[in-house]
């Protein structure tokens, strides 16, 4: 019962905590809300089962497995929607009174491995080498991205980051 | 705060959404529980399994276009599930734990996880989706189809095979001839990303003239099942980094079909 009540507790804080943020790492690769809320849902109902079989070390190895399944699933989830429809264009959020429109049509130029990587590092904070392991690909592919990125995208990013 | 923190920042699900969500995942709480004794571990299922030479023997024994293949997988233990973990080295230690699995029959991991290999076949040229391809001079495609199931479950695996990690001979009579992992097939019929899979994709092994040679003149009275076979191994298979396991294939192919084939 302690142990279902923990995991019962783990659960309302991982929505808490880092439902947005999965949310945010779906729509990197989907672009519209409604296919992302289907991620999400998919990545924490796999969260249920993978807490019945093991603990995580802390929050952030579990914030670490979040995304990870969740890149996983998105690109799975494009993979095998292309047939039905064309690829969703990526639809930037516009928060009221505010104008993106130059920042969405940069981002639009981007494949989604890329837009992936740069939320991954100047929204979350992970490193290059962090990025490697979720993405699967090398450390220095990473950071040959996302010094293209940076370029093209200095402009909208603080100095210094 | 920067334009493009901003613009993220509005990303966000409503609460209503969020509300919904936990109720689905404490009711699959509730609901679970049973999964967790029927995951297999492959050391356990491992045990009693034949050894792989018994195997072939077994399998040569009127043998037509499809034999028996044995799969020989051993699953490392799993250590911290991080993501983010590097991941160990494969150690040849583990081939005295491996099981061997027959083809159909499936591998599961203790997350659900499966892979399957679904037959064997050899030819001169090979059709995957829209290309063909063709061998080199005097080559032959030595065809595995596998299924991987990574998807089972609850994630996405990943598959890092490559040259790099594969190792493939065939055997005739005591002459080693190695063989080549065909990457860019593989790619073609799993993924192009990152060598992600999900379901079926063939795993094609390419062998120079010199091993057709060496079948096409030895005598089909020398030819068995100790002295003549088809290895595949592959090392460094990983599933989100929890596991790594030793993929280890090895067939017979009776003289007769070979050259029939051919």
């Amino acid at each position: 019962m302690e142990n279902e009540d923990t995991q019962k507790s783990i659960m309302r804080r991982a929505v808490e905590c880092y439902a947005d943020c999965i949310f945010r790492v779906a729509y990197q690769y989907l672009g519209n809300r409604q296919d992302c809320e289907d991620i999400v849902q998919e990545v924490f109902l796999a969260l249920v089962k993978r807490l019945r079989l093991d603990s995580f070390n802390d929050d952030e190895h579990m914030k670490a497995w979040l995304i990870r399944v969740a890149i996983n699933k998105s690109i799975n989830f494009v993979k095998y929607n292309a047939r039905r429809r064309t690829s969703p264009i990526y639809i930037a959020p516009q928060p009221e009174g505010e104008n993106f429109s130059a920042l969405y049509e940069e981002l639009n130029r981007l494949p989604a491995e890329d837009r992936e990587i740069i939320y991954l590092h100047y929204y979350e904070g992970y490193t290059a080498k962090e990025i490697a392991h979720f993405i699967g690909s090398g450390e220095n592919a990473v950071h040959k991205r996302l010094s293209r990125a940076r370029e093209k995208l200095k402009n909208y990013f603080t100095e210094g980051e | 705060m920067c334009e493009y923190k901003s613009c993220m920042d509005s990303l966000t699900l409503d609460g209503d959404f969020k509300n919904k969500l936990l109720g689905a995942m404490l009711e699959e709480a509730d609901r679970g529980g049973k999964g967790s004794d029927i995951l297999a571990n492959m050391h356990r299922k491992s045990a009693g399994r034949v050894a792989v030479r018994a195997a072939l023997s077994a399998a040569c024994v009127g043998v037509l276009s499809i034999a028996v293949i044995p799969v020989v997988i051993a699953m490392l233990p799993a250590g911290n599930a991080a993501p983010n973990d590097e991941m160990t080295g494969n150690t040849g230690s583990d081939s005295a734990q491996a099981a061997v699995i027959p083809i159909g029959e499936s591998a599961i991991d203790k997350y659900g996880n499966s892979i399957t290999f679904t037959g064997v076949d050899y030819a001169l040229s090979l059709s995957c989706g829209e290309n063909t391809y063709l061998p080199g001079e005097e080559n032959v495609f030595i065809l595995l189809s596998v299924q991987l199931d990574l998807t089972h479950e609850w994630y996405s695996g990943y598959v890092d095979i490559t040259g790099e990690n594969t190792c493939a001979c065939g055997y005739v009579l005591g002459e080693d001839y190695i063989m080549s992992f065909r990457e860019d097939i593989f790619e073609e019929t799993f993924s192009k990303s990152h060598g992600r899979p999900y379901g079926e994709g063939e795993l094609v092994l390419e062998v120079d003239g010199q091993f057709l040679n060496a079948v096409r003149n030895a005598d089909p009275e020398e030819i068995n099942g100790e002295n003549f076979a088809v290895f595949f191994e592959c090392a460094d298979f990983g599933v989100e980094g929890d596991i790594q396991s030793k993929i280890q294939t090895s067939f017979y192919l009776s003289l007769a079909e070979f050259k029939n084939k051919l």
